[in-house]
């Protein structure tokens, strides 16, 4: 299958990296953000940064779901299948994220009927073999994540399953660049787009980053050679005063996106007003709930939802980290009281989060090189 | 770090993640479900709901067992 390994060919990426050095203008510091966290997990994992010149910073995006969450929303959904006596389904990333009183994990070890499910579609076919129980997905993720969400509930209807519920915590992307635009202390010169997104969304909604706010958007696989092109292409279009958006894996990515997944996304979910970002605040119409026509399988309307909101501990630095205005190590607890371990921070937890992939990796490596 | 998912033809990656999508060939189409290869030669089974035009041999991407897009194999390398 060419599709992975030709874009690990060292060649190709040797060659690459010269390309980039050569297009960098050495008097010039360029801040790049890499917006999905499956694109900052690959800058560590394959050590990018190191075949980039120094005035190339890659500033990690928002894009990692389980790490923008906010503990709050942990506590509603253990809340509700603690009152209701009901199944708690979630990814296995979910599962150690710390809510208020411990993780999903934690409460299934204090006798709580606590599930990892590979699909929400698993989670449907449990409340189908269990008709005596009540099954809830805890559902997350940006629109990747979206239209399996979509489908299942699609599925239930059609199925007539009744015992089986949707926790919706489905966010979306475009709102949260915005956001990071908006900051005030925010000075990016380019976005390196998200790839699997994208292959939903299309390429169409980034346009008012390049014509309004007249910075280049590349959306990029997620290979190695995939990244190194995606920064050639950024500098190109910096060179020579374009700002555009260009699809670098559009092998994978169409540029008018998935229009069955986006049908059934509009089908079954709505915009929210507003929700809470873990590190961003609130951002109004970035996340999604159920449509009232799929009512019966919304665990929002079926169960009374506390509505829990939770500080992060004063001294985690989610927040900058995830705008980019602070490198993962130097948040105060970043290594010492968090770590992947023992995770006080959101971004610690997930794989994909800037501050995990960054201990993995690059920290794991400084130690190393020390020794 | 959060709990790595195998199986279904999923490599290494975060399954909440949003980015965490792998390509797999088709090998067989029932309905709206399709045995599917990864590259590894691991099979599963996924929905094709989003792709109805899916067929034997072509490649798909998937995320969390439900295809989301098709995917074309490419011979050029932009350098």
């Amino acid at each position: 299958m060419k599709y992975v390994d030709e874009f690990r060919y060292p060649h190709f990426i040797t060659r690459a990296a010269a390309e980039i050095r050569r297009l960098a203008e050495p008097s010039r510091h360029y801040r790049i953000m890499e917006v999905c966290g499956g694109h900052t997990h690959a800058i560590y994992r394959f050590g990018l940064k190191d075949l980039l010149p120094s005035n190339i910073e890659l500033v990690h995006g928002p894009g990692c779901p389980v790490c923008v969450l906010p503990m709050g929303r942990i506590d509603d959904g253990l809340a509700i299948t603690e009152q209701s006596g009901a199944v708690f389904t979630a990814f296995g990333d979910m599962m150690r994220v710390p809510g208020t009183h411990g993780s999903p994990f934690e409460s299934k070890a204090r006798g709580r009927d606590v599930r990892v499910v590979y699909s929400p579609l698993d989670a449907l076919k449990l409340a189908q073999t269990n008709p005596d129980k009540h099954i809830m997905f805890f559902a997350i993720g940006f629109e990747t994540t979206a239209p399996s969400t979509a489908l299942t509930l699609m599925r239930a209807r059609a199925g007539g399953v009744r015992n089986f519920s949707v926790f919706c915590n489905h966010v979306t992307i475009i709102p949260a660049i915005r956001a990071i635009l908006d900051s005030p202390d925010m000075r990016l010169d380019a976005f390196i787009g998200p790839g699997h997104v994208s292959t939903v969304i299309g390429c169409r909604p980034y346009q008012w980053i390049a014509k309004t706010e007249n910075k280049p958007i590349v959306i990029s696989g997620f290979e190695p050679l995939d990244l190194l092109q995606s920064i050639v292409m950024i500098l190109r279009q910096l060179r020579e005063g374009r700002a555009e958006v260009e699809n670098q894996y559009d092998r994978v990515v169409p540029w008018e996106g998935n229009r069955a997944a986006l049908k059934a996304m509009a089908e079954v979910f709505q915009l929210r007003p507003y929700f809470e970002w873990r590190g961003l605040g609130f951002i109004s119409q970035s996340a999604l709930s159920i449509h009232e026509a799929y009512a019966d399988w919304d665990a929002e309307r079926l169960f009374q939802v506390p509505g829990v909101r939770v500080t992060d501990p004063k001294a985690a630095q989610c927040g900058e980290v995830l705008k980019g205005v602070l490198r993962p190590h130097q948040c105060k607890l970043f290594g010492r009281e968090c770590t992947p371990e023992q995770p006080v921070g959101a971004l610690m937890v997930s794989s994909e989060g800037a501050c995990a992939a960054y201990h993995s990796y690059a920290h794991r490596k400084a130690a190393t090189s020390w020794s | 770090m959060g709990v790595e998912v195998h199986g279904r033809g999923e490599t290494k990656g975060c399954g909440s993640c949003s980015d965490a999508a792998v390509p797999v060939r088709v090998l067989e189409v029932n309905g709206s479900q399709a045995v599917v290869e990864d590259r590894f030669g691991r099979r599963s089974e996924v929905a094709v709901d989003f792709v109805p035009e899916a067929r034997p041999g072509d490649v798909l991407l998937t995320h969390l067992g439900v295809a989301i897009g098709q995917a074309r194999e490419t011979h050029e390398i932009r350098g």
